[in-house]
């Protein structure tokens, strides 16, 4: 794997990565809930065909002879939803060389394109969607109606069939209190708010996912505006937070972070939480000015070699809870030592 | 087949009642059904992630609501019955749009706030979707030319729609 996604994009003080995904089905098949194994295998052999065959950087990945650690490890790396994950049917998965574009075969629906940049880059992933899109459709029949637009197994996806997210730190408003108005006002908007891996996921070290919940009456770029605009708004108010909470308390702010940057270096156990936890305020710091013996690519390193699946890849092997912990706190000492 | 209470739409249900001991079947068309006596159905207001929730209504209600109430409903193309979707949120091919149109529209409204696509389209279906609205345009002339006693007019707009329908 190629780490372009450690990279710091624009905004990256409050923008992690900038992520859109669209879903297709393929007309005259069965979506993947009423498919055989057969019209599996046929879905999953077309769609690979026009995609390893126009692009030189994609790759067909075998994701059906993959272990659960492997896997999994790949849902850390956001390439793949946790669903597709678990599920026991024929699928597949494309990867670009750089493994910023992933497309899932077989998953809730026949293709599921998503592209993934760090920072705010909407308008670029945006792009390397539309680019493959283009491509399949060329190509291959898909399934689309007049009135509905892109036909999708769930009609939460229906018309566009695309879903727009950023993820983003948002320690300061979380810490004032102010993120349940940013929720509100979101939830009126049409915005949904999700944890670190999307649907029904917790808002772990104070990483949140903003994304559309309308599909259908809006065009793409109405899409990728609302919630560009809306992402704009919510990145001034953390950093005036930012600012204002430091200035008002800048011993307190100073200590609570040290304290985090030291428990974190040193620790000999870490909890998923509490290193979910301590990496906010490590974070925090060094976009603060207030830590600066570590830089942000290795946090980004750091955040995701510490998630247990990747942890468990990197050990080559199937480890306890306990020694899951363990791991996790020698992985970040290794990586911050590491020049 | 006309819903039985309204006359007006069309019948997905089929209600056994059971008045005076005596089972009777009656065919009822969606909305109708959800307000058929004894049936108190609430249509939860708040988004919820679960679609299974926005679209299958309480939980209690709804076995109440399955018990008394068989669906004739199945797409015939791949076997899914409105009922199998209303439990897990999915659809089982692009025909089932069509096959419970019906009933999905007030839930894709529920959900999406709009019922009409106006982003892209696969390019494979750009003449035939610019002819489609070339047409429609072209009938609503032909409507105001007929409106207009523009007899000469509308003769042509009409040959020429059916020059349209002739090249798809």
């Amino acid at each position: 794997m190629k780490n372009i996604i450690f990279n710091l994009g624009p905004e990256s003080d409050v923008i992690i990565s900038s992520r859109i995904r669209l879903a297709r089905n393929l007309r005259d098949f069965p979506f993947p809930l009423k498919m055989n194994p057969k019209q599996s295998e046929e879905v999953l052999e077309s769609i690979k065909e026009v995609l390893v065959n126009n692009y030189q950087d994609m790759n067909f990945i075998n994701v059906n002879e993959l272990s659960e650690v492997e896997l999994f490890s790949m849902v850390e790396m956001h390439l793949i939803s946790p669903e597709f994950a678990m599920s026991k049917k024929p699928k597949g998965l494309i990867l670009s060389d750089t493994d910023i574009i992933s497309i899932m075969v077989n998953e809730e629906d026949h293709i599921r394109i998503q592209a993934l940049a760090s920072g705010f880059q909407l308008e670029n992933v945006w792009k390397m969607c539309l680019n493959i899109d283009n491509s399949l459709e060329e190509k291959l029949d898909i399934a689309f109606s007049d009135t509905f637009g892109y036909l999708t197994s769930c009609p939460t996806n229906v018309g566009t069939g695309m879903r727009v997210s950023t993820m983003l730190h948002l320690p300061a408003l979380v810490m004032s209190g102010y993120i349940n108005k940013i929720l509100e006002v979101c939830n009126k908007l049409g915005i949904a708010v999700r944890g670190l891996y999307g649907e029904n996921s917790k808002a772990h070290g104070n990483m949140f996912q903003i994304s559309n919940q309308v599909t259908l009456g809006l065009d793409e770029y109405e899409i990728v505006n609302n919630v560009k605009n809306i992402v704009k708004h919510i990145i001034d108010q953390e950093r005036i937070l930012r600012n204002e909470l430091y200035k008002q308390n800048p011993i307190i702010i100073e200590d609570k972070l040290s304290r985090s940057y030291g428990i974190f270096t040193n620790a000999k156990i870490l909890t998923s939480e509490e290193a979910f936890k301590l990496i906010s305020d490590v974070r925090l710091g060094l976009e603060m000015g207030i830590i600066k013996d570590i830089d942000m690519y290795k946090i980004n390193e750091i955040m995701l070699f510490m998630q247990s699946a990747n942890l468990q890849r990197l050990s080559g092997k199937k480890l306890s809870l306990q020694e899951i912990n363990i791991k996790r706190a020698e992985i970040v000492q290794k990586i911050i030592k590491n020049k | 087949m006309l819903c039985q209470k309204c006359q007006k739409r069309i019948a997905n249900f089929l209600v056994t009642q059971v008045i005076n001991n005596q089972e009777t079947d009656i065919y009822l068309c969606n909305e109708c059904a959800y307000l058929s006596e004894g049936m108190n159905i609430n249509i939860p207001s708040v988004f919820d992630d679960l679609v299974s929730n926005i679209i299958g209504f309480d939980a209690n209600i709804t076995r109440k609501y399955m018990e008394d109430v068989k669906e004739i409903n199945v797409c015939e193309k791949c076997g899914m019955s409105y009922q199998e979707f209303k439990k897990n949120g999915k659809l089982g091919c692009e025909n089932c749009y069509e096959s419970f149109y019906e009933m999905l529209i007030p839930v894709i409204k529920r959900i999406q706030k709009n019922s009409k696509h106006i982003g892209k389209f696969p390019s494979k279906l750009k003449g035939k979707i610019v002819l489609d609205k070339e047409k429609e345009i072209l009938k609503l002339k032909l409507k105001e030319a007929i409106t207009k006693e523009q007899y000469e007019l509308a003769a042509e707009i009409r040959d020429k729609i059916r020059e349209m329908e002739g090249n798809l």
